[in-house]
């Protein structure tokens, strides 16, 4: 793992998640979350975990976000329901708690003995080795799944159509 | 063994299932099918011959000892063949049931037994999961169809209300199990339940964070049995949903949530396992920790039990504290404990299931729930008399009292709990068993003994309703006299894992 590309990807990541709770504008905080997605993926593609890095975009950064953004217009927020009441007794609180925590943190992550991570063999994270374990070992698995999105889907539908008295 | 020949000789009744589903689905598609009618007749017949079939391909399926399936996700055992037995018998008679059902009426129907297939499919599979990924994959099925059977009824408020509150409840009690699960494949490097043993006895990680793992976990499996202090959900879940749905629920779904607990209990956490007892792995002390499960279950159960007037609370607390009683024969961690588990999910199959028939006769006639508007019924015509007898017979069993089944079902559980020197918990037991007989005794009182505050008569009681619950009142007064062909098949069931 080049260590100049994880620092450059996680400095993003953790940049791009504490904009994100920084952030007034819930749509602004939700496009902050998709570039910290990006570069967790990144972060992934580093780990040789090619296949979970094109889940993470496909599924994180494009459905999910997409249901996010979806949500966030759906309530359509008016600029005066994000002001918030400033109580200094809990943001004093939250202060002291965020800060014991990184503390603890810290002082846990310098305890942990360095490790060497094995070298990963060929083929090792590639859809095509997932592919041929999901279609051979697991493939009970792959068709339960099947049968769950079928009645799921099927399930959505009867529950969330309107009827029509007439 | 490999996925081609578990297929073809080992998983014949999930097939028939699945095309049953299949067949169902189509049929919901047919057109002019919108105008909503309650079941079609045409989708009841496939689905009582596709359990009909499941049933037999599962009977018929022939081993000599148990081996992995599909390269070792699922078992295939005695156990497992039990429970699916028991949890399709419960889905033909929640068939029968749902065609005759007032709560049912006005929702769509074909689909409705669709996703009954898919419910009675995933709780098999549940029951035979060998593995963390396929019990996950199960646990959802499931849980993903229960939340759509409990909010069918579209129209009323409380259904809906019972849907929601169960995808919630449901999403959390899973989304703790899978984090769980995600820390024990972490320190064991293996979904395998039988290689996660194998780590956990040879080279115990570290122990705080096993057990927080363990304790994940059994939140999930805690959900599914709804056992306190995860049992939150159930009893407005069970208010809510369609009677058939719940009796369906509180029988079937618990059985696959004891079975999915046991496997997991019994295979990944024990160590050693001399002449019939097991001992926990030295990580893990879990036989406390159930007893005390157990313990709490039963006394909520029970005591939040003696409050209700409504029969379909009255029925879910009663479950939950049932739970609580086969979790005590859980703590033995003895074959006969197992045995007690096994023995008790056939009578209270018998019992449970026949209370709430005679609730769903009286719901479809007189459209209450409420257990004061039963006063009376033994005077109120031949049908109210036949009810109230039969009902009568249902709850003294659901007590224990002899000479009805629910007593040997008891007999068994307490046994195991003794021989394993847990005499505080059957202390804690026989008293809950007290505080039960206050409350189901006093239904029977509002039936037989009391007067009613209008006189009319019930009506004739469908034939196939009236012959179910006769059949039930009679199997569960011959169990209680004549019960060693159930012994037999218990001892049968439990054996593997010996």
């Amino acid at each position: 793992m080049n260590p100049y590309f994880f620092y450059a990807f996680a400095t993003i990541t953790v940049l791009m998640v504490v904009l994100m709770i920084l952030q007034k504008n819930p749509i602004t905080g939700a496009m902050c979350l998709i570039v910290s997605f990006f570069s967790l993926a990144g972060l992934y593609v580093l780990l040789e975990a090619h296949f979970i890095a094109v889940l993470q975009i496909l599924v994180y950064a494009g459905a999910i976000m997409v249901l996010f953004i979806f949500v966030i217009m759906f309530l359509n927020l008016k600029k005066e329901d994000l002001k918030t009441g400033r109580r200094p007794f809990y943001q004093f609180a939250a202060l002291i708690a965020s800060g014991a925590l990184v503390t603890f943190l810290v002082v846990q992550y310098t305890k942990i003995p360095p490790v060497s991570f094995p070298e990963s063999v060929a083929g090792f994270g590639t859809v095509e080795a997932i592919g041929s374990l999901m279609f051979s070992k697991y493939v009970i698995a792959f068709e339960v799944i099947g049968l769950l999105l079928l009645v799921g889907i099927i399930g959505a539908v009867l529950l969330g159509k309107k009827e029509n008295h007439d | 063994m490999n996925n081609i020949e578990s297929l073809k000789s080992y998983f014949s009744s999930e097939i028939v299932l699945i095309l049953g589903l299949v067949v169902l689905i189509f049929l919901s598609l047919r057109r002019g099918h919108s105008d909503h009618k309650s079941m079609s007749p045409a989708s009841s017949v496939v689905s009582v011959v596709t359990l009909f079939l499941a049933i037999t391909a599962a009977l018929s399926v022939n081993f000599t000892e148990s081996q992995p399936l599909f390269h070792g996700m699922i078992a295939l055992d005695p156990f497992g063949q039990f429970f699916k037995i028991l949890i399709m018998g419960t889905t033909l008679v929640t068939v029968v049931f749902c065609t005759c059902s007032r709560d049912l009426e006005n929702t769509p129907g074909p689909e409705f037994m669709a996703f009954l297939m898919a419910l009675c499919l995933g709780l098999n599979v549940m029951c035979v999961s060998n593995n963390m990924l396929m019990m996950y994959l199960a646990v959802e099925m499931a849980s993903l169809v229960s939340y759509i059977m409990a909010g069918y009824m579209t129209e009323n408020k409380r259904s809906e209300e019972a849907g929601l509150k169960y995808v919630l409840y449901g999403g959390l009690a899973s989304g703790v199990m899978i984090f769980g699960m995600s820390l024990l494949y972490g320190l064991t490097g293996s979904l395998d339940l039988v290689s996660i043993r194998q780590v956990v006895i040879n080279n115990p990680p570290d122990q705080l964070i096993l057990f927080l793992t363990f304790i994940m976990i059994l939140t999930g499996l805690g959900y599914k049995m709804a056992i306190a202090p995860f049992h939150m959900w159930s009893p407005d879940v069970y208010e809510g949903a369609p009677l058939p749905v719940t009796a369906f629920l509180s029988v079937a779904s618990k059985a696959a949530g004891f079975a999915l607990t046991l496997r997991f209990l019994f295979v990944a956490f024990v160590a050693t396992e001399v002449e019939g007892t097991w001992s926990a792995v030295s990580a893990i002390d879990w036989q406390m920790l159930v007893a005390v499960l157990s313990a709490v279950t039963m006394t909520v159960g029970n005591v939040l039990a003696l409050q209700q007037l409504n029969i379909k609370r009255f029925l879910a607390y009663s479950s939950i504290a049932h739970a609580g009683y086969m979790l005590m024969a859980v703590a033995a961690q003895s074959g006969g404990g197992l045995e007690g588990v096994v023995f008790y999910f056939m009578v209270y199959f018998l019992m449970n299931l026949g209370a709430f028939l005679v609730a769903g006769v009286i719901l479809n006639q007189r459209h209450t729930e409420d257990m004061r508007d039963y006063k009376g019924l033994v005077r109120q015509g031949a049908s109210g008399l036949f009810l109230a007898l039969t009902l009568s017979v249902f709850l003294f069993s659901l007590t224990g009292i002899p000479p009805f089944a629910g007593f040997i079902g008891k007999w068994y559980v307490f046994k195991a709990v003794i021989n394993a020197g847990l005499l505080w918990l059957a202390v804690i037991g026989a008293l809950n068993s007290v505080i039960s007989l206050y409350f189901y005794v006093r239904l029977i009182k509002f039936m037989l003994v009391d007067s009613a505050e209008k006189n009319d008569t019930i009506e004739r009681v469908p034939l196939r309703f009236a012959s179910l619950i006769s059949i039930f009142a009679a199997l569960t007064l011959v169990f209680g006299l004549y019960f060693a062909p159930l012994v037999k098949w218990t001892q049968a069931s439990v054996v593997m894992f010996r």
